[in-house]
């Protein structure tokens, strides 16, 4: 636990040196090994078959590749039972870059039907539709910084805002960096999932903000330093046990919440630790060095 | 306290009128049987959740129609709709999609495992006309383009049932019949009904049809001038039959005996009936899943999301006592907030939307932790605990304020610039957001005051035992 002297403020440089070092691999890792897009993003078709018999991957391939020629260098995997499923199912899920255009579907449907595969889930996206979703969330991103920006500005103060900012950038970056490192696949339930955890972030750097806020009008004349670290100690109980409460619930969902649900829970598991750390140690320490330096 | 009485007041109306949405029985709007249904039948759930198929196509307009993109937009989802509840889909939602440069039509169908039928009726463009023949062969290819006066607008048109040799007879068909001096177009504009029935005479099932005023006279005109040929029936670009007339025909219904199947049959009624598509549609996404599959991720979901609640109910008692059981009663009383307002306003719960309901326990929790350590430092600082608890919480408003109306402008706009899944989400988060701070700010503050006497107590034993560890 932090101890009741801790300078936050004072110990940046490390705390940056830190942040900056995990900027480095992310941006590494998301420019030499990218994402595993979706079909969401990339475009193409992510099918879920159902099979009365137990067989290997590579049986299923073989298997698959009989019925459509093109879908056996798809990408499958074997899905793990679930829920109250039936002990007689067993699913696989077919990732594969085709778009497949009515009628060829419709065969596709018929001659996996007479070889027992029935399609449970079926997910066609044209490159035309990722394209644009790609260049969206791009949007959203940059519209959702430049509001928070201005409202930080207008409640706060503009360095307030700059520090909010940031720190947000931070944590995207960290976040998505997660993500090609894992090579968790991305869809569109991650743009979901990041933008819950810039929600979660600028709330946990605002209610430190609040009370820097607070404190700067009540402590006047003291050193900014100090009551910006003041302020991160007297917000430090509230900021374990939210931090502690809200991980739970996103832990347990990344384990527990099964195939459908998990990249969504795996941003979030990773932003909560992200996001909690930047409010305290990059958040804070950056608007004392902003107001610092207008001082003088 | 005067304030408490008002606070009260609405803390009950609020939870009565959020509890009749979530539990009036609604027969009007029953949905399929699915865990989650069971309990909160008034709540809409997304395809993802609930199986079913969604469809999105882009509007592909022609280059020398006049009217605006979106004029022809609407009139494709009239059409689309038109069509599918003439195939008896009545539960499928066609909607119109704004946002980017082009129109996009959506259409959703739920609960169906086999959406073939239904993808087969929104592609086609449903373009009827009698025509003329000019000539005619039989082959597998089609046969070459003829040159000449005399062909123009002739298109090669293939019959709809082809041998066991995979040969066709090929029609060469003009759209613009001669009669006289006249060029005469009868096309599926000038048809006013078409439904299918069973053929007695020919055996299988026959379309019959219904012209308009003016179709009848067409008609009429035409059949006079080609008693003894054939007439050829053409829908895209299909001859469904091409019979011999016997005489010139002028009421105002005629029929099509193609020997169909009963579906093949209503299928082509629908078409017929519900006119030609002002434009092409291609098909840019589909989603299908499949009911049993849906069932099984809401089963895990809930279980999961259920489990990381019930952990956290337990944490709060354990590190906050009574003030921890109050912040768990303001979290079920959020949750039940959110169901209502889902259920009356008719919103749909999509997947991601399930994530953004357990994004907002962690808000509802934030705002009380965030007061009950307010309050704590209050009494810290000598105050009485009456005073302690007015003071933690008018302190603590801002913070809970900023830091929930910066992640409520975010949902705004991802709400308008969003699409289906993430407006889903984004439409749980801003509910619960504000469900979460009413939950917070009124519905703990009343029970607080309620059990400040008790509070008091533990309070102050707390602050001491923190005290020691110093």
């Amino acid at each position: 636990m932090i101890s009741k002297t801790f300078d936050f403020c004072g110990k940046k440089r490390i705390f940056f040196a830190i942040s900056l070092i995990l900027i480095a691999v992310s941006l590494i890792s998301i420019f030499t090994r990218g994402f595993n897009f979706g079909v969401d993003f990339s475009g193409g078709t992510e099918l879920i078959f159902k099979a009365s018999e137990d067989m290997t991957v590579a049986a299923f391939r073989e298997k698959i590749g009989g019925i459509e020629k093109t879908l056996e260098a798809a990408n499958i995997s074997k899905l793990s039972q679930m829920g109250d499923q039936e002990q007689n199912e067993h699913r696989y899920s077919v990732t594969t870059v085709l778009f497949f255009e009515s009628d060829q579907k419709q065969q596709l449907e018929a001659k996996a039907r007479e070889s027992g595969l029935d399609i449970e889930s079926y997910n066609s996206v044209s490159g035309f539709a990722a394209e644009e979703l790609r260049s969206k969330a791009i949007w959203i991103v940059i519209l959702v910084s430049a509001i928070l920006l201005v409202y930080i500005t207008i409640r706060f103060r503009y360095e307030f805002g700059i520090g909010a900012i940031l720190a947000l950038l931070h944590d995207a970056v960290i976040t998505l960096g997660f993500y090609s490192l894992f090579q968790i696949s991305f869809d569109v339930s991650v743009i979901a999932a990041i933008l819950t955890l810039l929600g979660y972030s600028i709330n946990a750097t605002i209610v430190i903000y609040d009370r820097v806020r607070e404190n700067l009008r009540l402590m006047r004349g003291k050193n900014t330093l100090e009551t910006i670290n003041t302020s991160i100690r007297q917000t430090m109980t509230r900021t374990v046990h939210t931090s502690v409460t809200t991980f739970i619930v996103v832990f347990m969902l990344l384990v527990f919440g099964g195939i459908s649900l998990r990249p969504f829970a795996f941003g979030l598991t990773v932003g909560v630790i992200v996001g909690t750390y930047s409010s305290v140690f990059i958040a804070s320490p950056l608007i004392a060095g902003m107001l610092n330096s207008k001082k003088k | 306290m005067k304030a408490d009485r008002i606070r009260l007041f609405f803390v009950v109306v609020i939870l009565i009128v959020a509890l009749a949405g979530i539990f009036w029985p609604n027969k009007s709007e029953a949905f399929l049987d699915s865990s989650i249904n069971l309990f909160f039948q008034n709540i809409r759930l997304g395809l993802d959740i609930r199986g079913g198929t969604r469809l999105d196509y882009r509007v592909v307009v022609p280059n020398d129609i006049e009217r605006s993109a979106d004029e022809i937009a609407n009139e494709v989802v009239v059409v689309v709709r038109q069509r599918l509840d003439a195939a008896n889909y009545t539960e499928a939602v066609v909607s119109k999609i704004s946002g980017g440069e082009d129109s996009r039509i959506r259409v959703e169908i739920p609960g169906v495992d086999d959406p073939t039928i239904a993808e087969r009726l929104v592609g086609k463009k449903g373009q009827l006309y009698f025509g003329e023949i000019l000539e005619q062969q039989t082959g597998i290819e089609m046969p070459d383009k003829r040159i000449g006066i005399k062909y123009a607008n002739a298109v090669w048109v293939p019959s709809k049932d082809k041998t066991a040799s995979n040969e066709r007879t090929w029609y060469l068909v003009n759209p613009f019949v001669t009669v006289g001096s006249q060029k005469l177009y009868l096309g599926g504009s000038e048809i006013k009904n078409a439904k299918a029935s069973v053929d007695s005479q020919k055996g299988g099932f026959k379309i019959d049809m219904e012209f308009t005023s003016k179709g009848t006279e067409l008609f009429g005109k035409i059949t006079a001038a080609f008693v003894d040929q054939q007439l050829p029936i053409v829908l895209d670009d299909v001859v469904l039959v091409a019979p011999q007339v016997m005489s010139a025909i002028r009421s105002s219904s005629a029929e099509i005996s193609g020997r169909f199947t009963a579906q093949e049959a209503m299928e082509l009624a629908a078409l017929i009936k519900s006119g030609n598509l002002p434009a092409d549609l291609q098909k840019l996404e589909e989603r299908t899943l499949g009911p049993t599959l849906g069932r099984d991720i809401i089963t895990v979901s809930l279980i999961a999301g259920m489990f990381g609640l019930l952990i956290v109910l337990v944490y709060m008692v354990v590190f906050y006592g009574l003030s921890g059981l109050i912040a768990d009663l303001s979290l079920v009383y959020n949750t039940i907030i959110i169901l209502g307002a889902m259920a009356l306003g008719k919103f749909i719960l999509t997947l991601p939307g399930i994530g953004g309901i357990i994004l907002t326990f962690g808000t509802a929790i934030d705002g009380n932790i965030i007061i009950i350590e307010r309050i704590k430092e209050e009494i810290r600082s000598g105050k009485t605990i009456l005073n302690a608890i007015t003071a933690g919480y008018s302190k603590s408003f801002s913070a809970i304020f900023d830091a929930n109306i910066t992640s409520i402008l975010a949902g705004v706009v991802l709400y308008y610039l969003g699409t289906g899944t993430i407006k889903g989400f984004a439409t749980t988060l801003i509910i619960g957001i504000l469900g979460s701070m009413f939950a917070t700010l009124v519905v703990s503050r009343v029970l607080t005051d309620m059990f400040s006497s008790k509070l008091h107590f533990r309070m102050h034993k707390e602050v001491a035992k923190a005290g020691d560890m110093k």
